[in-house]
């Protein structure tokens, strides 16, 4: 028995660690509205601000290209100066961060303070890979941490310490939100914004004070947590998974429940360190990682009120939706136009359009379920994955079929990951999916018997009625009448897509997502509407799975982990997430292996600093546009196309007239929709 | 208009953010190589690097993708190979008097984004692939083998490269490694019983159960913790690791593995540890400090502090073209050495004539052929089991005295003999 203890007290050096970072979402969400994924990323930059300091006495700025070191005093700096100027550095971020980055989000969408919070999650994961290298450091030990010993194994007292730190902070939050006046006024504003305005409280002001004390929790974690792990530029976004879900246990609110859901979350996981050394009946793999999916689960169940919500002076709109006008013949114009890059292009931008087509189908499957339905997932690339394995296990039956049914696996996976959808929604739905998708990844593509573990699985050339479609043939490579057909099936699924916003079932979905209990009040079936929505999603990314697992020919586990859904989500939405044309887009303009970036990675070598780019047109497009790229081109954009009418017209092409007032009639934003799809 | 102003101003900061960053991607080598050299280079690495003799034909084009985004990057991989093009092409008239020209594409880890990276380099028209550091790697090799492109060379991380029928590599990854230190730990430390605490994820599965499997054919019982990726805190997977009191402790978890070491020695554990080569990369052995102590591992090179010719020009060369924060850790060695035994083969071709089917027989003929830093190489594909693209399976044990990272066995070791996969 006492051995089991020993496991639960040692447990609470992670435990302590997701207590340490909920703690901070929480205070994020109470006083911002704002789940922030990019928590964690800060914890992790402020650490590594810390081990400059302790290292040479030197600063990290949080940059890349121009000069991200200054020196303070040439020489290793004491532990507790470092923790001071570390501190300090961390209210500074947090001041900076809030004013260009959140500040101008509190009335957007949830999904568009998401998506900031991932681009900046995306810069400074990258501006720490660029400027300290991916391996591991560490730091001495800050707490005391002489072994104490039990059961005649030595328990470092200072996960103990850690442990204690994290109640005296949750308590001391607590006390601070409940008596003091700083924090009856962050409750006030929370509650009612309006109500909070009109007997003078700055709402900004409080948000911003909150932000700083919040990315002051986060410096603190990273600092506290360095020497227990080991700092490099992702672990610490991973820790962000299970913190987020003790947080959403905590119903984002309410700071003793933060702080025991973490400890307790770290205890549970270490108990099954042990129990798998006891019971060979358990699995060896993934039941660690599925743990913090199973928690928030049962917390849904059992927190069946869901999370708060909170009151706020404009309601915030969702992004803006297409209105698809003569869906049949767009789609057979976008079929005509998609062709000609096809016949056109050779090489490896070749490739990149057939990728930024695959990519699109996959996007189609995030604008039925967050545009028209408003459920953010991040697990649609583990749809798409299960679905890319299990294609290249159905040997019994060809192409077309064996497509289908391998898509259509998806199905039941994703109403599984959609059923929490019925007591959530918006980004705490997103928690949820990203838990899951961490399940998927930890239990099915972690299964080498199913998905060919590191080596991958090869995936058949499709071929229909003798004709080889596949993307190579003998050293044919890449084959145009590959393109051919996943721009048709591409088509297909935007037409799909299309007809669905005008249909009775669309029409479901866009109440559902407007509003609910109103939806509810008209007869529609809420959990229905939502499931169904689900489903279709799923089988789609599972068809972009399959299109994926063609294309590659190869496919193996690292292609669907977990933040690829984020970044597919990311995309999806700077380019419009709520339209067809923004799916297009999100494939052509903004995917990793699309065409776009293909061309500037041809053209000026940018691969390394992708990342970075990428964190930064992210959070801007979410301040700037947040109806995304495809509601609203950017002015520049409509420029080049007015000047590429401009020549169409001087060569006399009667189209170009018709052409440029449509692309330079796009709506502002929040205004009536684009005609497009 | 002040949205147009918006966008306008937001699209130029991208824009410059883009350039400028492009800029420095492709002025940085150089800048920091002549920097380098001027500042650095002694009067006795200049002697290490001989007599200059430059190339001057027509350059030889060799794609290289390797991984330097994303959550685990190797640019010290192309930094030690791009240095040693340099050397060669300034110093060793290249390969038969025609200059080596790499051109590379930063890969992300993502099979996907290698494989666009491949078809990127196939546009710049190589005669072969210069084998990379890419954990995406079985994404590209359908593109390479489609183009009829040997791959020759780099650090085999994934099965796909290892047992590709395109590809030759100069070292081993995963298996001999491990193999060789398996192989020391039972026959010379006497161990009988052992754990092995190995990532929860598809690599750490798929390099613990070679580690697993070779201790079951050495006679050691092994006991296997998973250890999740994203555990904060290793105290328990270490004390379930030492709670059977093993002889031995084996710590397979390469993103976390001073925090390993760390654990095992705050839960007391005082035992013989093993590991892998990333646990002593002077970052990772500061990181762990003294909890690193008496850490057995397998490398396939010699100690460049070792002394000898090919050390010495491996460090004037480093110094002399590589950026001054390059990390000299096996990664290193193996960009550096790759390139060295290409032009050593290749040199001896008709270079003037010569062709991408031509390149792989070039590197299959003959035995024992001169590896550089490393053992020699016969690349029959019977080198090493499970890994038949690997031409090298012997090993140097090193291990971790007093912080410095010290050579315990004057021979090579090779324990391969213990490991039987499944397939064999």
């Amino acid at each position: 028995m006492s051995s089991y203890l020993l496991f639960l007290l040692l447990g609470l050096g992670s435990g302590a660690v997701y207590a340490l970072l909920a703690l901070g979402l929480v205070l994020k969400y109470r006083s911002a509205g704002v789940v922030d994924f990019g928590h964690g990323a800060v914890a992790m930059f402020i650490a590594y601000v810390y081990l400059g300091l302790r290292s040479d006495g030197s600063l990290e700025l949080p940059w890349v290209v121009l000069p991200h070191t200054l020196s303070l005093t040439g020489q290793p700096m004491a532990m507790g100066p470092a923790i001071v100027i570390s501190l300090v550095y961390s209210l500074l971020l947090g001041l900076l961060l809030y004013w260009l980055v959140y500040r101008p989000l509190r009335h957007a969408t949830p999904l568009a303070r998401v998506c900031a919070s991932v681009g900046t999650m995306l810069y400074l994961e990258a501006v720490a890979v660029l400027n300290f290298g991916t391996t591991a450091k560490s730091t001495p030990a800050i707490l005391p941490n002489s072994p104490i010993r039990i059961a005649g194994i030595d328990v470092p007292a200072d996960r103990l310490w850690l442990a204690g730190i994290v109640v005296v902070l949750a308590c001391a939050l607590a006390f601070t939100y409940r008596v003091t006046r700083f924090g009856l006024s962050t409750r006030a504003a929370a509650e009612n914004e309006t109500g909070a305005a009109v007997i003078g409280l700055s709402a900004n002001r409080i948000a911003a004070g909150n932000w700083v004390i919040a990315t002051f929790l986060a410096g603190l974690a990273g600092i506290l947590i360095a020497p227990i792990s080991t700092v490099d530029p992702s672990s610490y976004t991973l820790f962000i998974v299970p913190a987020l879900g003790v947080a959403l246990v905590a119903r984002f609110s309410n700071f003793g429940v933060a702080a025991a859901a973490g400890l307790i979350l770290g205890m549970l996981q270490s108990e099954i360190t042990k129990l798998q050394s006891v019971w060979s009946w358990l699995p060896d793999q993934g039941l660690q990682q599925a743990l913090p999916f199973i928690v928030i689960v049962i917390g849904m169940v059992i927190f069946s009120r869901g999370v708060g919500a909170r009151g706020e002076v404009v309601e915030s709109h969702n992004p803006s939706l297409g209105r698809p006008r003569s869906p049949y013949l767009t789609t057979a114009l976008a079929f005509v136009a998609g062709l000609i890059p096809l016949f056109l292009l050779s090489g490896s931008l070749l490739v990149a359009m057939m990728s930024s087509y695959v990519t699109a189908c996959l996007a189609l499957s995030l604008v039925v379920l967050t545009g028209y339905v408003g459920q953010v997932s991040l697990a649609q690339m583990s749809f798409a994955g299960v679905s890319a394995f299990l294609l290249t296990h159905i040997t019994a039956v060809g192409f077309p079929f064996s497509m289908i049914l391998a898509s259509l696996a998806a199905v039941p996976i994703g109403l599984i990951v959609g059923l929490p959808a019925l007591r959530l929604r918006g980004v705490n739905l997103a928690v949820v999916t990203l838990a899951a998708a961490i399940t998927i990844d930890a239990l099915v593509f972690n299964w080498t018997g199913f998905t060919g573990g590191l080596g991958g699985r090869q995936v058949p050339s499709p071929t229909l009625f003798g004709v080889d479609l596949g993307i190579a043939k003998g050293n044919e490579y890449p084959r145009v009448i590959f393109g051919v057909m996943v721009l048709a099936i591409v088509c297909l699924m935007g037409l799909l897509v299309a007809r669905l916003r005008g249909s009775p079932a669309g029409r479901m979905m866009i109440a559902v997502r407007s509003n609910e209990r109103a939806a509810a009040a008209a007869g529609i079936n809420v959990a229905r509407t939502k499931l169904l929505a689900f489903g279709l999603s799923s089988w789609i990314a599972g068809l972009g799975g399959c299109l994926f697992a063609y294309q590659q020919q190869t496919v193996s586990p690292p292609s669907f982990a977990t933040f690829t859904s984020l970044t597919l989500l990311a995309i999806t939405f700077v380019a419009s997430i709520g339209r067809v044309a923004g799916a297009v887009v999100a494939g052509i303009m903004l995917s990793g292996t699309g065409f776009l970036v293909t061309f500037f990675d041809n053209e000026f070598s940018v691969g390394k600093y992708q990342m970075v780019v990428a964190g930064v047109l992210l959070t801007l497009t979410a301040i700037k546009q947040p109806n995304g790229i495809a509601a609203n081109p950017p002015p520049p954009l409509v420029w080049a196309a007015r000047r590429v009418a401009g020549l169409w017209k001087s060569s006399r092409n009667p189209w170009a007239a018709d052409l440029v007032p449509q692309e330079a009639a796009a709506p502002a934003a929040g205004s009536s929709p684009s005609p497009s799809l | 208009m002040q949205t147009r102003l918006r966008w306008a101003f937001g699209l130029a900061i991208l824009a410059t953010a883009a350039l400028a960053a492009a800029g420095c991607g492709s002025s940085s080598s150089t800048t920091s190589s002549s920097g380098t050299a001027a500042a650095t280079t002694g009067a006795s690495g200049a002697a290490a690097l001989g007599t200059p003799n430059k190339a001057t034909g027509t350059p030889i084009t060799v794609g290289l993708l390797n991984i330097e985004s994303g959550p685990v990057t190797f640019p010290e991989y192309r930094q030690a190979a791009q240095a040693a093009a340099d050397y060669i092409n300034n110093y060793k008239g290249g390969i038969g008097g025609r200059p080596l020209k790499i051109a590379s594409c930063a890969t992300d880890g993502q099979p996907a984004t290698s494989g666009r990276c491949a078809t990127q380099v196939l546009d710049k028209k190589p005669l072969f692939i210069l084998g990379g550091a890419d954990t995406g790697a079985p994404g590209a090799f359908p593109v390479y083998q489609r183009a009829g492109l040997a791959y020759i060379g780099g650090v085999p991380f994934t099965p796909v490269e290892s047992n590709a029928k395109n590809a030759a590599t100069f070292i081993s990854v995963a298996v001999a490694d491990n193999a060789a230190a398996v192989a020391y730990a039972a026959d010379t430390l006497g161990v009988k019983t052992a754990s092995i605490m190995a990532t929860d994820d598809t690599q750490g599965k798929f390099t613990g159960s070679i580690i697993q499997n070779t201790m079951k054919n050495a006679g050691i019982k092994s006991k296997y913790v998973p250890v999740a990726p994203d555990a904060a805190d290793l105290s328990a997977p270490a004390a379930s690791a030492i709670s059977s009191n093993p002889d031995l402790v084996y710590v397979e978890v390469p993103g976390a593995c001073p925090a390993a070491l760390k654990a095992l020695k705050s839960v007391g554990y005082s035992g013989k540890l093993m590991g892998i080569d990333p646990c002593t990369s002077p970052p990772a052995l500061k990181a762990a400090g003294d909890a690193a102590e008496g850490l057995y591992f397998a490398q396939p090179f010699v100690s460049l502090d070792a002394g000898g010719q090919q050390a010495a020009v491996t460090m004037a060369a480093l110094q002399k073209y590589a950026p001054a924060d390059i990390a000299l850790d096996s990664i290193a060695l193996a960009g550096f050495g790759s390139v060295m035994n290409i032009q050593a083969k290749l040199s001896k071709e008709n270079v003037n004539s010569l062709t991408s089917s031509q390149i792989l027989p070039a590197f299959e003929k003959g035995s024992n052929n001169p590896n550089w830093l490393a053992h020699g190489y016969t690349c029959n594909r019977q080198q090493v089991p499970g890994q038949a693209a690997v031409c090298n399976g012997w090993q140097k044990i090193k291990q971790v005295k007093n912080g410095q990272v010290v050579t315990v066995t004057s021979d090579w070791v090779n324990g391969t003999k213990y490991y039987k996969p499944a397939s064999q």
